[in-house]
């Protein structure tokens, strides 16, 4: 009864066709046909914020999207944030500011950060948190991520 | 793993309500499926066809037209919380808006899935009822109205036909000399479920008394609840910013409202935790009005 059907999507600028059955969500497809192994599977549903990507210029929990709901989307995940080999000024300042640890958190914190950013390039640390209340990190205390965003935003026009 | 099902995406409005009419009580809607996507793995979802909205751009909007706010279901939490019209014509629902779920939920979800969805917990509904909002519903030979008081039956359940499907919310305006204002109390801020929300009209008349309340409760009864007891309370105020006054009042809605125990709240916890969202929101709105008057 779950039929096959063909996808066309764009991830980090690349348009892909996938064939895949219409019960799986889009975290899988990105995963698992497109080996894009960054965006991570923690609640599976919907509240930790690990699987976040950009579609169509928002954050979305890809794990609460069906992978054919995202026919003819543009997405964003976390490989699609370097540039020319290296990390974007973003990702560097999570590095700089000490804002990763596990890191499993990291990927989907970045996407929701750059979401915000591409939106609101200069955020108060109050709209720095209301964007990043859908991703839950349990080592750093949140302080970090906030100075890494807040650091980052510096280096936007 | 989710189950296997029967996958349909509308393209317009109309290909919706025939997919509706076909399919009847066999078929789900999922729009944003931030609700529907989650029963899916849970395997609580009884449909086997689903039939997806969410490209149909026809339910994505939010405007004024004479007075009335026109809000269409597909528009999302997010487009809410930063619509001006609904900031300035409907200041609650845009508050209940912005604090659905996360920015990725808010992102995604619709107004139209939380009214659909009857749970009485959703946020944007007491929001809705303050603000006297009608519920517009469609099938494939026509449209009707419902207040949206009466849409709702118990928790979960709707006046809405397995072949019907809600279109748009609206509303009228409110203006000068009109307040409105929403609260809510969960396990955290951000990413919950409300233990209890609230949200209050109120029309200020010259002499800064109340002379019309509204006022609507979620999560303390099988759907939100109107207090109208409470709503008379507010109207008998003196016309003097009074905490131990607007507490007073407040403290009616203790016995208006039927929680039960539940794994997220007792029900006294939830009793007293209306009083103490009616009253502190009730207090900074007018208190706020005053000043700048």
């Amino acid at each position: 009864m779950t039929s096959e059907v063909r996808v066309i999507m764009t991830v980090n600028g690349t348009e892909y066709h996938v064939t895949t059955q219409t019960n799986r969500t889009l975290t899988e497809v990105l995963r698992e046909d497109l080996g894009l192994l960054g965006t991570k599977i923690g609640c599976n549903k919907g509240e930790c914020g690990a699987c976040t990507v950009i579609m169509n210029g928002r954050s979305v929990t890809s794990c609460l999207v069906l992978a054919v709901q995202a026919e003819g989307a543009t997405i964003t995940t976390i490989e699609g944030l370097a540039e020319g080999g290296k990390p974007s000024a973003l990702e560097q300042a999570f590095v700089e500011e000490g804002a990763v640890q596990c890191g499993f958190c990291t990927p989907g914190m970045v996407m929701s950060a750059e979401a915000l950013l591409t939106l609101n390039p200069h955020p108060s640390a109050a709209e720095i948190e209301t964007a990043l209340e859908g991703n839950l990190c349990r080592c750093t205390g949140y302080r970090k991520i906030v100075a890494a965003v807040q650091k980052a935003s510096q280096s936007r026009e | 793993m989710i189950k296997e099902f029967e996958y349909h995406a509308a393209q317009d409005l109309k290909e919706a309500l025939e997919l509706a009419e076909q399919f009847g009580p066999r078929k789900r809607f999922l729009s944003g499926g931030t609700d529907v996507t989650v029963r899916l793995k849970e395997g609580l979802v009884t449909e086997d066809v689903i039939v997806d909205l969410s490209h149909v751009a026809e339910l994505r909007f939010v405007r004024e037209e004479s007075g009335v706010v026109h809000v269409g279901a597909g528009a999302t939490h997010a487009d809410l919380g930063a619509s001006p019209i609904v900031r300035q014509h409907g200041h609650a629902l845009a508050l209940a808006a912005s604090r659905v779920g996360s920015s990725q939920i808010r992102n995604v979800g619709t107004v139209g899935g939380n009214v659909a969805n009857a749970s009485p917990a959703g946020d944007t509904i007491p929001a809705l009822i303050v603000l006297d909002a009608v519920v517009s519903i469609a099938n494939r030979k026509g449209t009707r109205d419902v207040p949206i008081i009466d849409f709702f039956t118990g928790p979960g359940r709707s006046v809405l036909a397995s072949e019907e499907l809600v279109t748009e919310l609206y509303f009228p305006v409110t203006g000068p000399g009109e307040l409105t204002g929403f609260g809510k109390l969960g396990s955290r801020q951000a990413m919950t479920i409300s233990t209890a929300n609230m949200a209050f009209y109120f029309r200020i008349g010259d002499n800064r008394r109340i002379v019309e309340a509204r006022i609507a409760f979620g999560s303390v009864a099988p759907t939100v609840v109107r207090a109208h007891r409470t709503e008379r309370m507010f109207c008998q105020l003196p016309p003097l910013l009074s905490w131990d006054a607007i507490r007073g009042a407040a403290q009616m809605a203790w016995k208006e409202v039927a929680p039960i125990d539940d794994l997220r709240a007792t029900a006294v916890y939830r009793k007293e935790a209306v009083v103490g969202l009616l009253a502190e929101a009730a207090y900074e709105a007018l208190a706020s009005c005053w000043h700048e008057r």
